[in-house]
This record gives structure tokens, C-alpha cells and sequence, in this order.
């Protein structure tokens, strides 16, 4: 058996082991990231003088680019509290929209950072480049001073995806029915996935004046095919006479237009997190030798 | 005639003060009945499972300016009112209004400039909740930042913590499925400022022990740790009372006789 231990390299920006290494003469390339998208250049870096890497920097930061840097650095940062870290060799991420990060050879978290929103500088001094992250509320700023640079890249990243949590509208009806206050104070569950003839209702339920509650739950933001669904199950649910029907939508969000068909049809609306569901859930999942304070509570 | 009636408003010069309280009682509730009297503000509300309880009072001293002309009950959201809080910075007032008429809470933020936030009130609960009676035997009162500290060690290491007092030491234990941590501090330790051990009392007869046993709870640490958490956001000492197996009372103090503290139901461990 064969196993390939090949290492896939840059072509002319590959990163050498040591600074040693690297050759003195300074090298850039523009390749393109994304090439069936046309514009998106990356510039790398290799070894750049001070006065090299202050000026592409300079510029990544004013255009908004994301910037990769591999540098021998100390770090101090003052605000909250304070800290300081001697020289050393470190990889520095600003992202484009100025969260800055800083992280030595292992572990997942950075060891300095600072979050978006505040403000990138880069100035020479002497023999050191001199990159300040400032935000003013709290007032915190990050300094980090470099004295030699491996490798400074700058890119864009298309990247419109979107991020989905592993939550099921499963798990959101069983926190409902664990816990009928996370929609409203005095709601009860009487049955969920209830029959109809077009479906099933996710959760069927009175309040706390006994009107019927009819509940669709989306995990995904609720749009206005959810609400039509909505309004198929009612035909086929009657409240008791004097009472109301008050059809509701449990989503995490609502999507374009569901607002003013809701409105329109006289739907309610409530928001739920899959974080909030899935707490709910996590609570429940402590063992049952968890006692509660009701045996505590006399009068 | 328009009679306009002020039923209630109140200020402080230290808006993050109050952002703090609301803050810790954030922690375990999410809807809670504040109960505005002429004497100051109360609120004692359980969290969804009835697992813990927070018990709160800022009486009018604690205010510089408070105003109630008719015990009022206002339900409010307390993440939404605290994502407002978190907007105040240092050196500013915060102003509480209630406008009766709207049913709206407004709060006026002042510095350099004066922002105000109007934000709904709910429906308030008629339920009233009762403080829990527990007999509690122990006691130990220690600085706020030495139990969040330990409170944390604990967290890293398992769900739940067993807490132990006797005469003269205060015993953290918590063991997870791969490590265990225990935490010992003796009367003498400068963490601790007080330890207070008392014959247990019997539940039947409500008669105290012959005897004085050392105080065993275990209490679920994700609780706990809010908890403490959220008191030592806004107070340095706080004081712990249990009993075995009983739940315990998690206070911290305030000044101008403001009080903040938590109930917590235990767990019950096989032996």
C-alpha cells in the first residue's frame, strides 16, 4: 500500500518552515481566488521588507480586505485588563470588518483579539512595524509590534452561504410541549401533531382565557407559504363556542412578506430561537434526581 | 380637566447599577412581575422549570429619586429590558417612568445627551409566589470572586457540585467522568468570613437534632453557576445557607438594605 505524503504546495508563495529560509527577494503574485467569478486578486507577500508589508497593509485595510499575517511579534493589549506577550512567532488574521486575531502555534483560540467595529492602524517606527487595534467602547486597544514579516496576504472571500444549525422542528415542538410558557405565560399543550384532513397541526393548544391556540412551527424563518398552510389547517378546527381561534407561527424569524400576510389574516406571530429550544431541552435532559421547589413552598 | 398622576417613577445616578440588577436577574428568568409599592421595588419569581427562585428588593432608599403613588405591578420582559440596559454607558443617570396611560415603560438615559427608550409592558400574572421554608443549618458567608472562582473550577469539571460544611471547613467537591476537583477552606482562610454550622432539624417534628451533623447538598451546577455568575456582577460577599438535602439560599448583599438572592432546588444523589 501507497500512502501519499506529499504536501500541497503554493507555487511561489509557499510558506517556508523557518524565516531563514526565505529568500530576501520579495515576491508578489496576483492569482485569482475565484476565477469562474472573474475580480477577486490575492496578493501574497513573501518576506516583505517593513516599508513593503506597512504599505499593503495600509491599503488591504482601507479597501476592507481579509489579511493573513505571518510575523515575529510582541503583543500588548490594554483595556478590561492587561496583558503582555514577548517576541515570538505568531500567525495575525484581520477579517474585513477589522476583527483582529492572533494565534501562536497551537490551540483554537486566539491568544490576543479584538472585535469588529473599531480601528486598524499600521505605522512604521524605527525598526518595527506597528499595527493598533483601537475600539472605544470599552476603550481597549490591541498593539501588536512586529520586527520581521514571513508572509503577508491579502483576499477576498465570496462566501454567501448560509449557516444552519442541526435543529429540527421536532426538537422546537418538543420544547413547546415540555414547556408551553416559552410561547406565553398560561398556555397549555392539549395535543400535537393533531390530525387534519390536509395535515397535521404541530401543536394545538389552549390559553389561559381558553381560547384554542393553533400553532405552526418553522425552524427556518417563516415565509408566506407557511402561513397559507396555517390558514389550510383552520378550515378544519373549530373552538368551542364563546372562544376564540388564535392561529399563531413559531419560527425563528419571518421572511420576506410573511409579515404583512400575517397581518392581513389576523395571525400572530412569535419568535423562537433553536438556541432556546435546544436549552429547554438540555434542562430537562438533567437527571430526575433533580428535585424542584414546589415541596418547599408553604403558604 | 387632564389630572396627570405619576404612578410611578424613579432614578439613579448610576445607570449601570441598575443595569447589573437586572442583569443577575436575567440569568434564570425571562418574564417577571415587578412589584412597584411607595416603600420600593420587589420582584420574587421562579424560573420555567421551578428549579430556582430569584427573591429581589431595592427599597426606595436605594434610588436618589422614587416616586409611587399606588402599588403598581408591571410585567416586563427582562432580556428585552436588559438589551436596552446594555446600551447605558459610564456617567449616566437612568430615569424609570411608568405612563400609566400607554402601558409603556420609559427609561431616559442622561449624559451628554439624553436618550429614551419606551418599551411595552405584558400582561401581569396574578400568581403570587410564596418563599420557599427551609430550615437551614448551615451557613458560610465568603467574598463573591472566590466562589465564582470555585464555582468555575467546578464547571469544568462536571454538572453538578457537592457542597459540605462542617464546624470548622467548608468542602467543595465535583467529580466528572474523567477528573475530580475538591476545594477545601478552612474557618481560618481569607476567603471565608463566616462559617456557622447548627444541629440539623428534624422535617417531622421541626425539633433540632441532638446532634450537630455536617450539612451535605448536591446542587446542578449549570443553575448554580448563573446564579453566581449574576449576584457577583453585582455584589462582593455573598452568603450560602443549606441544609442536607434541602435547597439552598444564595444571598448577596446590597447596599441600602437592597436585597438580592436565589433559591436553588438540589438534586437528590444515590448513596
Amino acid at each position: 500500500m501507497t500512502v501519499d505524503r506529499s504536501i500541497p504546495e503554493l507555487h511561489a508563495g509557499a510558506v517556508p518552515a523557518t524565516y531563514a529560509d526565505i529568500s530576501l527577494t520579495v515576491s508578489t503574485l496576483i492569482l485569482f481566488a475565484h476565477q469562474e467569478h472573474g475580480r477577486s486578486p490575492l496578493t501574497i507577500l513573501n518576506s516583505p521588507s517593513l516599508k513593503d508589508a506597512q504599505d499593503t497593509l495600509v491599503k488591504s485595510l482601507e479597501s476592507r480586505m481579509i489579511i493573513v499575517i505571518v510575523a515575529s511579534c510582541e503583543v500588548h493589549y490594554s483595556g478590561r485588563t492587561g496583558s503582555h506577550l514577548g517576541e515570538g512567532e505568531r500567525l495575525i488574521i484581520i477579517k474585513e470588518d477589522g476583527c483582529l486575531l492572533i494565534h501562536r502555534s497551537t490551540d483554537y483560540r486566539p491568544v490576543n483579539w479584538q472585535p469588529g467595529g473599531g480601528i486598524v492602524q499600521a505605522h512604521l517606527s524605527k525598526d518595527r512595524l506597528l499595527v493598533r487595534a483601537v475600539r472605544t467602547n470599552p476603550l481597549e486597544s490591541l498593539n501588536i509590534s512586529i520586527s520581521k514579516i514571513g508572509l503577508l496576504t491579502n483576499f477576498r472571500l465570496l462566501d454567501e452561504a448560509e449557516f444552519h444549525l442541526h435543529a429540527s422542528e421536532e426538537d422546537m415542538q418538543k420544547a413547546i410541549v415540555l414547556q408551553p410558557s416559552i410561547i406565553e405565560a398560561g398556555l397549555e399543550v392539549i395535543e400535537y401533531e393533531r390530525r387534519v384532513e390536509p395535515g397535521f397541526v404541530d401543536i394545538y393548544g389552549v390559553d389561559r382565557k381558553g381560547n384554542a391556540v393553533v400553532i405552526e412551527i418553522k425552524k427556518d424563518p417563516a415565509g408566506v407559504s407557511a402561513v397559507k398552510q396555517l390558514a389550510e389547517y383552520l378550515k378544519y378546527i373549530q373552538p368551542r363556542p364563546g372562544r376564540k381561534l388564535r392561529p399563531m407561527i413559531v419560527a425563528p424569524g419571518l421572511a420576506k412578506g410573511a409579515q404583512t400576510l400575517l397581518s392581513k389574516m389576523g395571525f400572530e406571530y412569535k419568535q423562537l430561537s433553536l438556541q432556546k429550544c435546544a436549552e429547554v431541552l438540555r434542562r430537562q435532559a438533567i437527571s430526575e434526581r433533580q428535585q424542584v421547589l414546589k415541596g418547599w413552598l408553604k403558604e | 380637566m387632564l389630572v396627570e398622576k405619576t404612578v410611578f417613577r424613579a432614578t439613579m445616578s448610576d445607570a449601570r447599577l441598575f443595569r447589573n440588577l437586572i442583569g443577575a436577574i436575567s440569568s434564570l428568568i425571562e418574564e417577571a412581575d415587578f412589584n412597584a409599592t411607595p416603600e420600593g421595588i420587589k420582584l420574587r419569581s421562579m424560573d420555567p422549570s421551578h428549579i430556582a427562585m430569584v427573591d429581589f428588593e431595592w427599597p426606595k432608599a436605594a434610588f436618589d429619586t422614587y416616586e409611587c403613588t399606588t402599588p403598581t405591578r408591571l410585567r416586563l420582559s427582562v432580556s428585552n429590558l436588559l438589551k436596552l440596559l446594555k446600551r447605558t454607558h459610564s456617567d449616566e443617570s437612568i430615569e424609570i417612568f411608568y405612563d400609566e396611560a400607554n402601558k409603556k415603560l420609559n427609561i431616559t438615559l442622561r449624559n451628554k445627551i439624553v436618550r429614551k427608550f419606551i418599551t411595552p409592558t405584558l400582561e401581569p400574572s396574578t400568581e403570587e409566589v410564596p418563599t420557599p421554608k427551609v430550615p437551614f443549618s448551615a451557613r458560610v458567608k465568603l467574598a463573591a470572586a472566590s466562589l465564582r472562582d470555585i464555582i468555575d473550577d467546578a464547571q469544568a469539571i462536571s454538572d453538578n457540585v457537592r457542597l459540605e460544611v462542617s464546624p470548622d471547613k467548608f468542602l467543595i467537591k465535583a467529580s466528572g467522568e474523567m477528573s475530580s476537583v475538591a476545594i477545601e477552606m478552612d474557618k481560618g482562610s481569607d476567603a471565608i468570613l463566616e462559617i456557622d454550622l447548627r444541629p440539623e432539624t428534624d422535617p417531622k417534628t421541626g425539633q433540632p437534632a441532638a446532634t450537630t451533623t455536617p450539612a451535605r447538598a448536591t446542587y446542578n451546577l449549570n443553575y448554580l453557576g448563573e446564579i453566581i455568575r449574576a449576584g457577583s456582577g453585582a455584589s462582593e460577599v455573598t452568603s450560602l445557607e443549606f441544609s442536607t438535602n434541602m435547597p439552598i439560599k444564595v444571598e448577596f448583599e446590597m447596599p441600602q438594605q437592597g436585597r438580592l438572592l436565589y433559591y436553588l432546588a438540589p438534586r437528590i444523589e444515590s448513596e
